[in-house]
């Protein structure tokens, strides 16, 4: 018996040991970079000058061309340029519109569940989840491309959530991030892995694929009517890239939890 | 005895629970497109957004397939794959892969350039969500490993990991 409580003992230690390691923050005797290098901080922490960008000029809300309900979007964007090189993105004859918006007091209330949304928290974030709104957008996909081939392909839904008034790590409301999509793999799927390949669905030839993405927003981004649905693309302002958004509020945002008072 | 054999083993348990590191994370596969041009420029990924880091793990590469998993990642042969962290979504980006930091936030060490080699999968050990916490963000930049090797390198990524890849990078104290 003894034996076994000194075994016990002895995992706790080891177990101990290995929490306190850590690949940051690594403690030791300080030295400074290469003498003479100029250093910034950034949030407490020493940089050299060039390990930061500032080289580039990022996306504005002035530099978007904004979609509505009833709009269309072509998945498919190639172009050339000398910072990004060949930039090419989606899938020809791809098409998504925006149909619908609605705006649920919560993920339950939106009658979807925890267990089928995107592995972003774990279990013990559902109170929290649920004390935020939750959108659900509806959207159909279109593949237009009929070539004799009838056989389905698979495609990785690019789409980013956005908001321009980000108030920095650490603030209170939970940012808006996309969380579910009503045609991920499933568990069984022997192809696609329902985590690594969440947003990956399959698509025939002339086939419409109407879906739902759910988006967890925080109450103040709901007030402020800042959430958009980004075609996915560079972050950079790139000359002959125009970036397309869905705006998810207007006046045909339905909202289910009682009157919009912020309008 | 009994009693305190049982007490161990709860706190053992207990303890399990809490070093367990936890399943959820933004980890999904999304593309990366990034323009490797020469050995002394360091270009963003033009194919996402920055994403949003839930936890410490390192970020995965995956320079073989793009996120649908049926087309074949493309571009150098080599390239050299930094992951950049800030504080927004709209912030500047910072390196936070190349350096060690101790507690203070002083430079105590560097880490080796993570050399991605076309038809390999890893992970890029990088401190973002140590450096700005909850509701940091993190993206894939890289620069060319030698001038013979340029062009789009094209993959997947996710800015966090679950599971066990090698490692594109060490770390090295001072």
């Amino acid at each position: 018996m003894k034996n076994v409580l000194h075994m016990l003992c002895g995992i706790i230690c080891i177990a101990v040991f290995l929490t306190s390691c850590s690949d940051a923050n690594i403690d030791g005797n300080s030295k400074n970079l290469l003498a003479g290098e100029q250093t910034t901080v950034i949030n407490g922490y020493e940089f050299p000058i060039d390990a930061v960008d500032h080289d580039h000029t990022y996306i504005t809300a002035n530099d978007v061309t904004y979609l509505g309900i009833g709009d269309t979007i072509n998945d498919y964007v190639c172009l050339s340029n000398e910072e990004i090189g060949d930039f090419e993105r989606g899938v020809k004859g791809l098409t998504y519109t925006l149909n619908h918006v609605t705006v649920y007091n919560s993920l339950s209330d939106a009658g979807v569940s925890f267990d089928d949304c995107y592995d972003l928290y774990d279990e013990q974030s559902i109170p929290e989840i649920n004390n935020n709104k939750f959108m659900v957008v509806d959207m159909t996909a279109y593949y237009s491309i009929e070539d004799g081939n009838e056989s389905s392909i698979n495609v990785s839904l690019d789409f980013d959530i956005k908001f321009w008034n980000d108030k920095g790590a650490n603030y209170h409301d939970i940012r808006p991030s996309l969380l579910w999509f009503s045609m991920h793999p499933v568990e069984t799927d022997e192809e696609l892995d329902r985590n690594k390949q969440y947003f990956v669905y399959r698509i025939k030839p002339g086939e419409a694929a109407d879906f739902k993405l759910g988006i967890l927003v925080g109450e103040s981004y709901v007030n402020e009517h800042d959430v958009y649905l980004a075609q996915s693309g560079p972050e950079q302002k790139i000359d002959g890239f125009t970036p397309y958004y869905f705006k998810l509020f207007s006046e045909k945002t339905e909202y289910m939890y009682g009157e919009d008072l912020s309008r | 005895m009994k009693k305190a054999l049982s007490i161990i083993t709860c706190l053992l348990v207990i303890f399990m629970l809490f070093i367990l590191p936890a399943s959820a994370a933004n980890n999904t596969d999304t593309n990366f497109s990034i323009s490797i041009t020469s050995t002394s420029v360091t270009s963003s990924n033009s194919a996402t957004a920055r994403r949003l880091k839930t936890d410490t793990s390192s970020s995965y590469i995956n320079y073989t397939k793009l996120a649908d998993k049926t087309t074949s990642a493309s571009g150098p042969y080599k390239f050299i794959a930094k992951i950049y962290g800030s504080a927004t979504s709209s912030s500047a980006m910072v390196d936070c892969t190349s350096y060690v930091h101790n507690s203070s936030g002083t430079v105590i060490g560097y880490r080796s350039d993570a050399v991605v080699t076309k038809g390999s999968v890893g992970l890029i050990r990088q401190d973002v969500y140590e450096m700005f916490g909850s509701g940091a963000y993190g993206q894939i930049w890289g620069r060319a490993y030698s001038s013979s090797y340029t062009g789009t390198a094209k993959g997947c990524w996710s800015v966090d990991s679950v599971g066990s890849y090698s490692y594109y990078n060490a770390s090295t104290l001072y």
